[in-house]
């Protein structure tokens, strides 16, 4: 579902991912992790045609991202790390703007609404002008609006900041059983233990380089993703 | 004290930076030069305009006064032009819940934010009054004192365009805090204090004749602008006792100004950032529309929500109006006059004057700015270049098109100008509002302002905004000067024949505009890295 060959994305002379090799398939859960400043969200902007980049391919469902931006981007849902919305529409609305954009048809987007929005309570506020949502509100809001053209693959920057208990249990079933039915999804976190627990596949990233890729089974074996990643670090440090 | 100039460097740097935001190192020195350039060619041609002026008031002895009309426009400019700067900066803004966090007095956070804003009307304000003031000493001769009073008289002076703003402010904030709907009810309220500054406005203007031919100006005069009229009787006389009077009065509207900001300034952010209890919602309607029509309300909703990007735009098609109601009472009070003397006077002025007001603040030239950080999402979607630059163009066609129509129409109704000149001045004025809103766009494109901590800096202090208001500055006042100057030298010159030229000139450059952002939009599109 997601391609991506030798991607190359400078910021001056500063070079932000560097030569990023990875694959993530249908029905796969990938978790990108890396600390702050390792090049996890240039790689999601650079994979959901936000910026562009200097080297390597991005295929997304073999259709090419710099070649075919708008076709690429019908196939995606990119959540940002903060939930911008606009503030002077109200929830409702802002779905709406999403559905027709992505061609959403009436009983299909009245469904989905109603499912994910119920789920993930929001649905009750949903006629209230989004400037009145709390932060937790907004990231629910822009989750129930990456779901609702059913994207074949969800590129989330770390989704869970923000959400109540039930809302961050309820969307891990929904990625679960996003993943079931044939999306791919491509995450970035910090909350290991998580990543540890929904995702098939993970995704290590360090000063901009890849330094591990593979199943969840392959990366940690029988520690904890946790270790793993800070073993990672020291021996990359050293 | 330390905190205070600390805030200052903090809000200025980030005033002065933000106004090139956008502009690389590299890019930067020379957007720098174009900016001198315009903003020199622009006080030359007011110079031009005041040295005319005051030797026609030389002439019948009143030279002095042109040094009050230069400070009184420079005035009216800077109230007009920074009127919703102050509410932006001080109300309702991003980073008053860390300021407010963090153990810095409240008058610290005021006047820090006061100076910022002064900074940016001072340079308005600077535009017009330093031609004044050299063609003041053209005529009126060279003294120490005229220099020293000046040079202080410059910095101080917009204390009362200042106090104005903030008290308009204040007003604006504390009414439509405590109402239901706070966000639109603050633009309508700031909407309805423009209409009445714009007012005032005209009835100054249309009191100016008593004010450059007076030997003693009229109380109105000495109350409204009083710290202005001081410092030009100690300039003339060189009193220091009037200087002093004029110290004390630009302090005292200094102060002032502060002090009503300080008024319930805590009570009035956090009842503008409550919202009253969402309402429960279980039936909703669900519709498809077109893309191009959601964009749009889109657009239309982030205008009437921001205050300050919604006035700020606003401005060019209201002053348009207020310019076609003085031009035309101006064609009509000077009818002692021979009829063609009065067309030729009044016409130039008109056209010129709209085409400066229309193109004053296009809303193009923010829209990408006003994205802010949601410019992600939007270009995370499957929305092509062509719809978003025309949702964002749309906007401002349907603001300023049927105005610049209407004024036109109603103009040359009341000015018989003839069929050909009026068909040439509708023209012109459409043209006008296309290269502006177009130009506008394709800056804000290649300056966009995406990180800022209140509307003011994304609608008002942005490079591109900035830019255009230099341009069509540029583009306004060049060919009225150059028109005035055709026809004290050369015998029988018409307005006919320069329009004409001038309609082909505007046609030309929106075409190239036009075919500049057809190949260049896309590609800064794209570039903007959010």
């Amino acid at each position: 579902m997601l391609k991506i060959e030798n991607l190359t994305k400078k910021f001056g002379d500063k070079v932000a991912v560097d030569n990023l090799n990875l694959e993530v398939s249908a029905g796969q859960i990938c978790a990108f992790i890396g600390h702050n400043g390792a090049g996890k969200t240039t790689a999601l902007r650079c994979i959901s045609g936000i910026i562009s980049f200097e080297e390597g391919c991005i295929t997304i469902d073999g259709i090419d991202v710099s070649k075919n931006p708008l076709e690429a981007k019908k196939q995606i849902a990119y959540l940002p790390d903060n939930p911008e919305l606009y503030e002077h529409l109200k929830g409702i609305d802002y779905l709406n703007f999403i559905a027709d954009i992505f061609g959403v048809s009436v009983s299909d987007r009245k469904q989905r609404i109603d499912e994910y929005a119920h789920k993930l309570e929001i649905f009750d506020d949903l006629g209230a002008l989004i400037s009145s949502y709390s932060h937790g509100m907004k990231q629910k809001l822009a989750l129930v609006s990456a779901l609702i053209h059913k994207p074949k693959l969800l590129l989330l920057d770390e989704p869970f900041v923000g959400l109540d208990p039930n809302a961050s249990h309820q969307f891990k079933l929904i990625m679960q059983q996003l993943a079931s039915e044939g999306s791919a999804i491509f995450y970035s976190t910090h909350v290991l233990e998580v990543a540890e627990k929904i995702c098939s596949h993970v995704a290590i990233i360090k000063n901009a380089k890849l330094i591990a890729h593979g199943t969840m089974k392959e990366i940690k074996g029988m520690k904890s993703l946790e270790s793993i990643f800070l073993e990672m670090e020291d021996e990359t440090n050293s | 004290m330390k905190q205070t100039l600390n805030l200052i460097k903090v809000f200025f740097k980030e005033t002065l930076m933000g106004m090139m935001g956008g502009i690389s190192k590299k890019g930067g020195k020379s957007v720098l030069i174009f900016f001198a350039v315009i903003f020199t060619l622009i006080m030359s041609s007011l110079g031009y305009t005041f040295y005319n002026m005051a030797g026609f008031l030389n002439s019948m002895g009143f030279a002095k006064n042109i040094l009050l009309i230069g400070f009184i426009a420079g005035l009216i400019v800077s109230v007009m032009i920074t009127l919703t700067d102050t509410q932006g900066a001080v109300y309702k803004s991003q980073d008053y819940e860390m300021l407010a966090s963090l153990p810095i007095r409240k008058f610290n956070i005021i006047v820090a934010k006061y100076l910022s804003v002064y900074l940016i009307s001072l340079m308005y304000f600077t535009a017009f009054v330093l031609p004044a003031i050299v063609v003041y000493y053209f005529y009126c001769g060279v003294t120490a004192y005229g220099i020293i009073y000046l040079l202080i008289g410059l910095l101080l002076a917009p204390t009362f365009s200042q106090f104005l703003n903030c008290l308009i402010s204040w007003l604006v904030n504390v009414l439509s805090s405590k109402m239901k709907n706070k966000t639109i009810m603050r633009t309508v309220t700031t909407l309805i204090f423009t209409l009445i500054v714009a007012v005032l406005v005209y009835l100054i203007n249309s009191d100016m004749l008593s004010v450059m031919f007076a030997t003693e100006m009229p109380l109105w005069f000495k109350i409204v602008f009083s710290n202005v009229y001081f410092l030009s009787i100690a300039v003339n006389t060189g009193n220091f006792l009037w200087f002093l009077v004029f110290l004390v009065l630009s302090i005292t509207f200094f102060v002032f100004g502060v002090l009503v900001i300080m008024i319930g300034y805590q009570k009035i952010n956090t009842l503008l950032k409550t919202s009253k209890n969402r309402k429960k919602q279980k039936q909703f309607i669900f519709k498809e529309k077109p893309v191009f029509s959601d964009l749009l309300k889109k657009e239309f909703s982030t205008l009437l929500n921001c205050t300050v990007y919604c006035i700020n735009c606003l401005m060019g098609p209201i002053m348009t109006v207020v310019a076609t109601v003085v031009c035309v009472v101006l064609y009509n009070s000077l009818g002692e006059l021979p009829k063609e003397l009065i067309i030729t006077i009044v016409t130039p002025i008109f056209v010129f004057g709209c085409c400066m007001c229309l193109g004053i603040a296009p809303t193009t030239s923010a829209s990408i700015s006003m994205e802010g950080s949601k410019f992600q999402n939007l270009k995370s979607l499957p929305i092509s270049f062509k719809q978003i630059a025309w949702s964002k163009i749309c906007v401002n066609l349907i603001l300023s098109l049927p105005v610049a129509f209407v004024c036109g129409l109603v103009f040359v109704c009341i000015v018989p100008v003839g069929i050909p000149c009026a068909f040439l001045i509708i023209i012109y004025q459409l043209l006008a509002v296309v290269l502006y809103t177009v130009l506008g766009l394709l800056l804000n494109l290649r300056f966009p302002r995406l990180k800022w901590s209140n509307e003011t800096q994304a609608a008002k202090q942005g490079a591109s905004m900035l830019l255009t208001m230099f341009i069509d500055m540029f583009i306004s006042i060049i060919p009225m000067v150059l028109f005035f100057i055709l026809t004290t030298n050369i015998e029988n010159f018409t307005f006919l024949p320069f329009i004409g030229g001038f309609v082909g000139l505007m046609l030309v450059l929106t075409i190239a505009v036009i075919l500049l952002f057809v190949f260049k939009g896309k590609k800064l599109y794209e570039k903007i890295n959010p």
